[in-house]
């Protein structure tokens, strides 16, 4: 490490914070500060922890300083051939932080095929509550050395620390895609989707809305061809994937409350203005309903909901834990952040 | 002293009255075949072996242990290669091997329910019929539990294409040191608050007691087709490797024996080996029938390119599963040729592989002890396998003192000490090298959050402070030992 290390400033920063109980806001790129619950602090940003640290195609492994851009690091990828298999969106036309994409723990539409964010998150560097910069997990595909404690970071919105840098496994971008489209219901599209998910195509999307369900794959295109054949539909050439990921499309337009439930892919909801994403794992819903009666509906579904945009960003926006889980959640946050300095409730109303 | 015999005989009593009288064992026949698990180098003697039959009596006998303060060890089928089960003098291990019933296949969410004594094996068996299986697939599948694959984070000749133990997970059922009932994760792909599933897979046994747990399956390939291929230089091997990812192919399978694992095998299983090759690479290619075929095409042409002496292609099932016998049994066949040997499980970069195999060699040279070297090729796992006889006065000791450099090695090229085997007893050492005093403190710092009184697999895993200063080990970081411009004897 050397003295110019932009991170030792940011370091010096959050050590002043804690012995002030100060707290601080995580910025990275701005993209996500609609999301989760409003919080107040001194801006603590990532922009200068910018650049790639390590990349070798062969590896399938990339190293990146926290304040980089995602468009910086998918051009880099894009150049060898390879992507990040999370597809992190990045919302209001800006471009994302990958520190941010990590913290938020987004996945784009392939989420159900190629993985989470936590699944490509190999390794992080962090700086802890404490001003302590440490290093957890690694640039390797398999390392179970010690707690996982990169992976409790994708997700965890900075409430635990600052990462400075993360390393991601990568996945080979496929040489062809193939959207197909087919009119039907929403019950007919789930019937669809989980017919799919009990065969072995290289799928990358299914989602429904409007009454048009769309699949896509990702492969050769001689497996493609065969893949149109045996399933039919109108093939589609259009930006809706990425503009799905990155609620582009009109549907998000509104500024009624926008709710996010992740649920059993069966799941049988029924709703007016819906979006059936993630092969039915994933639902995106405009409603005025009680937050109670949506979470009602997610928890039957052995799932949860979250407020994700608009509405009461002081309400409670992610699902409310149990007793049991939100106990250990408030120790974990204590032990990486006895001061309670990062993001202060963010998450939470109390952590 | 004799308070603490009243205890013990307290507790006996109270264990007893939960489990019954014929899943409580203390006596000295009885607990010897628990005393240690894969790794037999080490063994304790526990003071009590508990086998509850389902979650309740687990949860009661957690929170008895809890009452009455004594550390807990949970085992699952005791296939762990770290002594990562290996009992606790004054603790109970705690099997879980009657908690063995597959709960629910759900074929219409593509998930298995189970309990942690489920064999890894038995749940793809169970998923077949339905056109589905469990990726990971640790080389003890056989044996090797449900449990013990998140305890430990199993990896597996699958894992570079479908992940570890922790990317097919959805849901645990977890006891907490005080004997509450933990659930994380569920029926969706992600849950509300801090990850702690990912926190609980690989935690080996010291933050909970996993009970239940939800697995992804897959929808079983149409198609694998498997290759091998030959070389007369085990760099050229090594090479092929990083040829074939960056040719933008994920193979199924992407493995390397070196000779002596090749002869090894080959005289046990009689796979067809080329005894006379420097290293094999043995690669499968799964899929539709599509894309298995344009797969081959550009695997093909990698590995003609890539300097291979002879290409073989498996042309049955049968022929397919024999290619892969002589690799799974790999371990096995080199306990032939020596009457012991002692397995690492070190990570580095891909393209260190060449480097760190000299150094293995001139290592072996110093050590006079031989070593086979069977590696998961395709995401950088080595598994050199050290041939020693424990008869041979300092044998053990030198293996073991060779293994940790090897270990050493792996952290200075910037990988880790365990890819999937977990640090347990054995390398808890070398976790000093891996990682620095405050990574150490903040493991510590966590395990507490989870356990304050130190009750849940105490000792393992993490080394205390006092315990790096004695070993003498020095941090290693990127390669970089701190104050380089000393030198080091």
């Amino acid at each position: 490490m050397t003295t110019e290390d932009p991170a030792s400033a940011l370091q010096e920063q959050i050590r002043y914070a804690a012995k002030h109980r100060q707290s601080l806001q995580i910025v990275g790129n701005h993209s996500k500060q609609h999301l989760g619950r409003h919080s107040q602090g001194e801006i603590l940003s990532s922009n200068r922890l910018n650049g790639i640290v390590a990349y070798d195609p062969s590896e399938l492994v990339i190293s990146v300083r926290a304040g980089t851009a995602v468009s910086v690091i998918q051009e880099t990828l894009k150049k060898n051939c390879q992507t990040l298999p999370f597809d992190p969106p990045c919302f209001n036309g800006r471009d994302a932080s990958i520190g941010g994409a990590v913290a938020a723990g987004l996945a784009g539409p392939s989420r159900p095929w190629n993985g989470a964010v936590r699944d490509s998150l190999l390794g992080i560097r962090l700086v802890d509550g404490q001003a302590r910069h440490m290093r957890f997990g690694g640039q390797v595909m398999k390392n179970v050395a010690g707690y996982d404690i990169s992976r409790l970071m994708a997700g965890a919105w900075g409430t635990l620390g600052l990462l400075t840098e993360v390393s991601l496994k990568l996945l080979p971008r496929a040489p062809a895609e193939l959207t197909l489209r087919h009119e039907c219901d929403a019950t007919q599209a789930l019937q669809t989707m989980r017919k799919l998910a009990l065969k072995p195509y290289r799928q990358s999307g299914a989602c429904w809305m409007q009454g048009q369900l769309r699949l896509r794959f990702s492969a050769h295109p001689d497996s493609l061809q065969q893949i149109r054949q045996q399933i039919g539909g109108e093939s589609e050439e259009s930006s809706f994937w990425s503009d799905l990921r990155d609620h582009k499309l009109d549907f998000f337009n509104s500024r009624e409350p926008l709710w996010r439930l992740s649920v059993r892919p069966d799941a049988d909801i029924q709703q007016q203005t819906q979006i059936i994403d993630w092969a039915g794992a994933q639902r995106w819903l405009i409603s005025t309903q009680a937050a109670d009666k949506l979470r009602e509906l997610a928890e039957k579904y052995s799932g949860h909901a979250i407020l994700f945009a608009n509405g009461d960003r002081n309400s409670a926006v992610f699902q409310p834990l149990d007793k049991v889980s939100a106990r250990l959640q408030q120790r974990l946050k204590h032990t990486f952040d006895p001061d309670g300095i990062f993001n202060p409730g963010r998450m939470y109303s109390d952590c | 002293m004799i308070s603490r015999m009243k205890a013990a005989a307290h507790l006996l009593e109270k264990l007893i009255a939960i489990v019954g009288h014929k899943h409580v064992l203390s006596r000295d026949e009885e607990l010897i075949p628990y005393e240690c698990d894969g790794l037999s180098a080490y063994r304790v003697k526990p003071m009590l072996v508990v086998l509850p039959a389902d979650s309740e009596q687990v949860q009661a006998v957690v929170r008895c242990c809890h009452q009455y303060q004594t550390p807990i060890v949970a085992r699952g089928a005791g296939t762990g290669l770290s002594g990562g089960a290996l009992p606790l003098q004054n603790g109970v291990l705690l099997s879980l091997a009657r908690l063995n019933q597959i709960l629910q296949i759900d074929v219409v969410n593509t998930r298995a329910r189970v309990q942690p004594g489920v064999r890894n094996l038995a749940v793809s068996e169970a998923a077949r019929p339905h056109g589905l299986y469990y990726a990971p697939d640790p080389s003890s599948q056989i044996a090797c539990s449900i449990g013990g694959n998140v305890a430990e984070n199993a990896g597996g000749v699958h894992c570079l294409k479908y992940g570890l133990t922790v990317n097919n997970l959805l849901a645990l059922k977890v006891i907490t040191v005080d004997g509450e009932l933990l659930e994380l994760g569920g029926g969706a792909l992600d849950s509300a608050g801090l990850d702690l599933l990912s926190l609980m897979t690989g935690s080996e046994g010291m933050l909970g007691i996993v009970v239940e747990i939800t697995l992804r399956l897959l929808p079983l390939p149409q198609q694998t087709r498997t290759l091998m291929a030959s070389f007369e230089q085990l760099q050229q091997a090594g090479n092929a490797v990083a040829d074939i990812i960056a040719s933008g192919i994920i193979p199924a399978g992407l493995e390397i024996m070196d000779r002596l694992s090749i002869q090894a095998a080959e005289d046990f299983i009689h796979a067809g080996y080329p005894t006379d090759a420097a290293a094999i690479l043995l690669c499968d290619l799964d899929g539709t029938a599509a894309d298995v075929e344009t797969d081959y095409r550009q695997l093909m042409q990698t590995l003609q390119n890539s300097g291979s002496s002879e290409i073989r292609q498996a042309h049955s099932g049968e022929e397919r599963q024999r290619m892969w016998a002589g690799r799974k049994a790999a371990f096995p066949a080199v306990g032939r040729i020596s009457p012991d040997y002692y397995c690492m499980d070190g990570t580095i970069p891909r393209k260190y592989l060449g480097e760190i195999l000299q150094h293995i060699d001139s290592l072996s040279q110093h050590y006079k002890l031989r070593v086979a070297n069977v590696f998961h090729a395709g995401d950088g796992n080595l598994h050199p396998l050290i041939l020693y006889d424990a008869n041979q006065p300092g044998e053990l000791q030198h293996a073991e003192e060779f293994g940790g450099k090897i270990l050493e090695l792996c952290v200075r090229y910037g990988g880790s000490i365990t890819g999937e085997h977990g640090v347990g007893m054995e390398k808890i050492n070398q976790m000093c090298v891996q990682f620095s005093s405050d990574e150490l403190n903040c493991f510590h710092e966590l395990k507490s959050a989870f356990d304050p009184d130190g009750l849940l697999n105490p000792g393992k895993a993490i080394p205390t402070l006092v315990r790096c200063a004695e070993f003498g080990a020095m941090h290693v970081h990127n390669g970089q030992l701190a104050h380089p411009e000393l030198e080091r004897f």
